[in-house]
């Protein structure tokens, strides 16, 4: 990996949240939510099932251009929280702003695009259906992860919608 | 006053004939609960979850954008996180 691609330098504030600060001094945090209520009819994995978000610290101005070191960070962060090879991380892609779409094709890139811890993980994204449309909701778990199967199931169950 | 006696001496056995019987009345009817009846909680459909997902998952954004502290998060509004 490039120098300029090192992750930056990040805080683990146990047990909530990690945070980093770019070069450019925007502050971002990334956090990991139990999503185990969502896959009751899988206990054997539901308890190892989270949600990850990435989120600027609010500031009036907003950052400009691509910092490949803030995806080199995220995947740090989320390749070291599956490398337990125990858990799974859903991510879905905030609709709120408007910005979903983009926001699914650069979290999907981070995970393809790079080739160090990522390679180990396996990515799935497809769509939940929702009211209001369909988002996009990736996967990723450790290929060496003993339930990865059981995982692919859960989170294609849940975006087949009801049925 | 043998007559007192004699009508004091059968209320006692009255008395205590009626606590007997209690007794018994209470070890083979036990009280009725008062509680509440247990409703089974129905469980949510997908589209409901993933509303749910969405609307904790802007909650939780919202609240970091206010100030609100992940401890505060997980004190008051019993949201959880992990890290590790």
């Amino acid at each position: 990996m490039a120098i300029s691609l090192q992750p930056y330098k990040y805080l683990v504030s146990k047990p909530y949240s990690y945070s980093f600060t770019t070069e450019k001094g925007f502050e971002y945090f990334c956090y990991f939510t139990p999503y185990g209520a969502y896959f009751l009819e899988y206990p054997e994995i539901a308890p190892k099932i989270f949600s990850f978000d990435i989120q600027l610290k609010n500031t009036i101005i907003k950052p400009k251009g691509t910092d490949k070191r803030i995806a080199a960070t995220v995947i740090d962060i989320v390749g070291k929280f599956l490398n337990s090879q125990i858990n799974a991380v859903v991510y879905i892609c905030d609709p709120s702003d408007g910005k979903a779409n983009a926001r699914f094709k650069k979290f999907k890139s981070w995970f393809e695009y790079y080739t160090h811890d990522s390679a180990q993980i396996v990515q799935i994204s497809d769509y939940l259906v929702t009211d209001s449309g369909s988002l996009h909701a990736v996967l990723l778990v450790h290929k060496k992860n003993k339930l990865r199967e059981q995982f692919i199931k859960a989170f294609f169950n849940l975006t087949d919608g009801d049925k | 006053m043998k007559q007192l006696c004699i009508l004091f001496y059968f209320v006692l056995i009255f008395v205590d004939c009626i606590k007997q019987f209690d007794m018994e009345t209470a070890i083979k009817s036990p009280k009725k609960s008062t509680s509440k009846k247990v409703v089974k909680a129905v469980p949510m459909t997908k589209a409901e979850m993933v509303q749910k997902m969405l609307y904790d998952q802007k909650f939780i954004r919202d609240a970091i954008q206010s100030g609100i502290t992940f401890k505060e998060l997980t004190e008051k509004y019993g949201y959880k996180f992990a890290t590790i």
